[in-house]
């Protein structure tokens, strides 16, 4: 250190080795060190100052010097809706001076799915060949079809359907859901639109804010006829003691059974709904016979629907139901498997905190336990093995705890099973790790079970990976399993229509 | 202000600057790379004076990429459902990946491929839940990028990647379209697709395409495929390319056939459909017959496929009956099969289901057009049942009562189920192939029925 070495030098400026150079060389080292210190600390206190909106300002820190408190809590922040391309341009759009010309430049530019062509030969081919829209023009199309909404509402919709011989637009057209929409609740013309096919969620639910849930069940509620598949969907909002109203109104309501059927699914998927109510509520109809027969078949089939996947019915009770409704083909494995599958896709992600150790098998079992309530040994036991089914790809050797307390016959059928059902798309390294921990088969049937369930994976994985799982199969060593790999594929190929089969051909089966 | 004094500011000055940079000032020299690379510099365009800076970039950056990993590592504790999980993942990979790519990818890797449950984002049957979260990164280096995912390193997990890197890419068809030659054959039809659905307005980048995909090996990109590319000429244009060519076997040489054999069809307002007559047949054939067989029966295909929507627009159907027979008397036995693949085929060739079954009996009695036979046989059989077995009886020996005795016995089960019908059936099939085919389905029927 230049301290100790008996002269000290610094930028030209010597003196001799004393006190008091000594007493100004420590001052002078300290206020160096004050305002190197002084630099980090203002530096590192900007950044927690920029804190959580700055992009750039990756280098947060938390106190503790554990994970990046901050980065995380941004990176975890609800995304922000940003205004649509339409919203921006309305306000800065001037109006045209005609309306229908304006319209037409940017007809033949928009998304070519939504448009009818009524032309032929060279022109229509050309149009194909045009480059897909903006959204710029997308949203100028949508903003100019609004102005002339205002203008003249009825020879604006006359030209978009019917008003240009070459070309025009389909019901199912965007613009209906913006444009029109966007004009029916600015000018209070709802009742007009809704004529309209092609209305969306946005506009049914500015409606239904306008008239409550009576009268716009008794105004609009009651129509399913094609064209009106949005509509359905509104019914999510109705609160669950307006039941028998909905329930009314979609039994009387004109049009199709599917899209009735919708309606009732989709106000039953009303997440404030109690389910226990839910389950009442569909005891209750069933024991009464409130339902006429020409409706019942669609609604026993929501209300199977409904069991089958709510996570939230006891087992025993959803069972008993079911074969009330005269879902008797349901059997307990397969409910618990739906019911499972739902819980764990929509509550706590327990797949990946199980993969990372955070909980291990018996404790995502008893959290299932919990809400499942499995009432006989047969739902416990299909508890386990449909959890393990989920749980296998996540960690194989974690997951081997929900096996040990099955019967030994049935835990065989279950490890071998969990090839195809639980790796589904995961990676086949993974997968043929798990494969290689089973002992060799002790007979025919199982081993014909193995080779059913790896067929399994491997289609999937052909169909996901393609020519990289191929040359995964080819790059294994020579020996059972890559023959067995090889076989898979040859299978797959036989079925499936694809290029990889002139490899499979060439590099797996000549070789 | 004397000497002294300066250099005693500027020395504590120079103490500040260590003191910010030694906690990692502000972001703005660390993360110069990575802004650089936003303009589109890539890294051989650097002046060499900034390789210092480069080095603080590179120092800094491992320090960011440990940060993202830390909060990737510490996302588990967050107990967060499924769907928000996912998203945060996606969010997390998509500025990792801005920093350090290979590091986000492989910690991608390490994770389940499952896709969630209700994915939002496009094809996440190819590409699993994250892949697309690198578009930004792909887009700010397309080549490093590709070169990172075929690097062979990342494993089978890579197609995830690639593919995403291809949806990614179709903003920039040119770097897209220059990786056709090196792809596997099986991604290609994708990549052509996105082409295809790409910005292509602009004359150099279109051009530049049409260039690229000339250039990708035939056994890797039929002709018929780059015609989706290129401009339609005229009649008279494509003619006189057309007599000007001598080789037909090369890349151009099939475009000119193509284009001679589009030009045909599109006529304006389809005239010459319209018109069909003997005259145009003689004029078809004369044509043909200028061609050696493979590239004659290349040509015959093409306006068999081609010509098709176009003439059923026009109500007619001789000239597709036309050429089949063409395809039939000049022994173009490839093509017919190659037929099957055709919307001809799904729509019968336009042809009543007796006309063509009229035409499918006297076709030769040979394999590759087995299948053509078969499909021809279909609709009749299904319309005249409970004639057929009479009908069929009729057949002489040969190649045509077995399929036709086999399609029976499919009819007999699917559209009847009736396993003694097709019993009868199966028990009169001598070709052992076809026997065992219709033995599989009927044992299919039978187990259904216990």
């Amino acid at each position: 250190m230049l301290l100790v070495s008996g002269r000290f030098r610094s930028c030209g400026w010597t003196c001799e080795f004393d006190m008091s150079c000594k007493v100004k060389a420590l001052k002078l080292l300290a206020s160096h060190l004050v305002v190197l210190g002084g630099a980090w600390f203002l530096s590192n206190s900007m950044k927690e100052d920029r804190g959580v909106g700055e992009e750039s300002s990756l280098s947060t820190r938390v106190p503790g010097g554990g994970t990046d408190g901050i980065l995380l809590a941004r990176l975890l922040e609800p995304e922000v809706v940003e205004p649509s391309k339409y919203e921006l341009l309305k306000p800065q759009l001037t109006l045209a001076e005609n309306h229908q010309e304006a319209v037409v430049a940017l007809l033949k530019l928009l998304p070519k799915q939504y448009l009818r062509a009524g032309m032929v030969g060279r022109d229509f081919r050309e149009w194909q060949r045009l480059p897909p829209p903006t959204g710029d023009r997308i949203a100028e199309f949508e903003v100019r079809v609004r102005h002339w909404l205002s203008d003249d509402r009825e020879a604006c919709l006359k030209f978009l359907r019917e008003g240009n011989e070459e070309i025009y637009l389909r019901g199912d057209h965007p613009v209906f859901a913006s444009a029109f929409t966007d004009y029916a609740l600015d000018e209070g013309e709802v009742d007009w639109v809704l004529k309209i096919p092609g209305g969306n969620e946005r506009l049914y639910q500015g409606c239904l804010a306008e008239l409550g849930t009576a009268k716009f069940l008794e105004k609009y509620g009651g129509d399913f006829q094609v064209g009106k598949e949005e509509l359905a969907k509104i019914y999510r909002t109705f609160p669950f003691e307006d039941r028998d109203l909905v329930l009314k109104t979609i039994i009387d309501g004109k049009g199709g059974g599917s899209h009735k059927g919708e309606a009732l699914s989709s106000f039953l998927s009303n997440k404030d709904h109690v389910a226990q109510e839910v389950t009442a509520w569909i005891r209750g109809l069933q024991d009464s016979g409130g339902i006429p027969a020409e409706f019942k078949t669609v609604s026993d089939q929501v209300f199977t629907n409904w069991l089958m996947t709510n996570p939230e019915t006891p087992l025993g009770e959803k069972m008993e139901l079911l074969q009330s409704i005269g879902a008797t083909q349901m059997t307990v494995s397969g409910i618990v498997a739906q019911s499972l599958e739902t819980l764990l896709n929509e509550g706590r992600d327990f797949r990946y905190e199980f993969r990372h150790g955070r909980v291990d098998a018996r404790e995502v079992f008893e959290e299932m336990t919990a809400k499942l309530s499995p009432d006989s040994v047969e739902a416990e036991d299909a508890l386990k093995s449909n959890l393990f089914y989920q749980l296998v790809g996540e960690d194989s050797i974690g997951a081997m705890d929900l096996l040990a307390t099955l019967p030994k016959f049935r835990q065989e059928e279950v490890l071998i099973r969990a090839i195809g059902e639980g790796f589904k798309l995961d990676d086949p390294v993974l997968a043929k790790a798990y494969y290689d921990s089973f002992p060799e088969s002790v007979n025919e049937a199982e081993e014909m079970n193995k080779t059913r369930n790896w067929d399994s994976y491997v289609f999937s994985g052909l169909s996901r990976y393609g020519d990289d799982f191929v040359d995964w199969v080819v790059a294994m060593p020579e020996g059972e399993f890559k023959e067995r790999s090889v076989q898979s594929i040859v299978k797959w190929s036989q079925r499936v229509d694809s290029p990889i089969k002139d490899r499979v051909e060439k590099e797996l089966v000549r070789k | 202000m004397t000497r002294m004094r300066l250099l005693f500011i500027l020395s504590h000055v120079v103490a500040a600057i260590v003191g910010w940079l030694l906690a990692g000032g502000d972001g703005k020299i660390s993360t110069a790379v990575v802004r650089m690379e936003d303009r589109g510099v890539t890294p051989s365009e650097r002046r060499s004076g900034e390789s210092g800076r480069e080095l603080v970039g590179q120092a800094r950056r491992v320090t960011e990429s440990d940060q993202f990993k830390m909060v990737w590592d510490s996302l588990p504790d967050q107990r967060l459902s499924t769907t928000d999980r996912i998203k945060a993942q996606r969010k997390i990979l998509e500025e990792w990946a801005l920093v350090d790519l290979e590091a986000a990818m492989k910690a991608m890797l390490a994770e389940s491929w499952w896709a969630g449950p209700a994915p939002k984002f496009a094809n996440a049957q190819l590409e699993g839940p994250f892949a697309t979260a690198f578009a930004k990164a792909f887009l700010l280096d397309p080549e490093t990028s590709w070169n990172l995912i075929t690097s062979g390193e990342l494993g089978v997990g890579a197609a995830m990647l690639r593919n995403a890197w291809y949806q990614t890419m179709q903003s920039k068809p040119l770097i897209l379209a220059g990786k056709l030659a090196e792809i596997p054959s099986s991604e290609v039809a994708d990549v052509i697709n996105k082409l295809d659905a790409a910005d292509l307005s602009d004359p150099g980048v279109r051009d530049g395409v049409v260039e690229i995909l000339k250039n990708v090996p035939m056994s890797k990109l039929s002709t018929r495929v780059v015609m989706r590319f290129l401009p339609e000429l005229t009649l008279a244009e494509a003619t006189a390319n057309f007599r000007a060519t001598k080789d037909f076997s090369t890349r151009e040489g099939e475009i000119t056939l193509y284009q001679y054999g589009q030009a045909q069809f599109f006529d304006e307002k389809l005239e010459w459909v319209r018109s069909y007559d003997e005259g145009k047949l003689a004029e078809m054939k004369e044509v043909a017959d200028l061609l050696p067989h493979d590239t004659q029966g290349k040509f015959l295909y093409g306006l068999l496929a081609g010509g098709f929507q176009y003439e059923t627009a026009a109500g007619k159907s001789e000239r597709t009956a036309a050429l089949l027979n063409l395809l039939v008397e000049r022994e173009h036995w490839g093509e017919l099969e190659k037929s099957m693949d055709l919307t001809v085929i799904v729509q019968g060739y336009g042809l009543s289901p007796e006309m063509r079954v009229e035409w499918a009996v006297n076709l030769p009695e040979r394999e590759e057009v087995s299948e053509v036979f078969e499909d021809s046989i279909r609709p009749y059989l299904r319309e005249n049942y409970n004639q057929a077995w009479d009908w069929i009886q009729e057949f002489p020996e040969g190649r045509w009562r077995e399929h036709a005795l086999g399609q029976y016995a499919n009819e007999a089960l699917e559209g009847h189920r009736n396993l003694g019908e097709a019993r009868k059936a199966i028990d009169q099939i001598q070709d052992p192939k076809v026997r065992e085919e219709a033995e599989e389905k009927y044992a299919l029927y039978e187990n259904a029925g216990r």
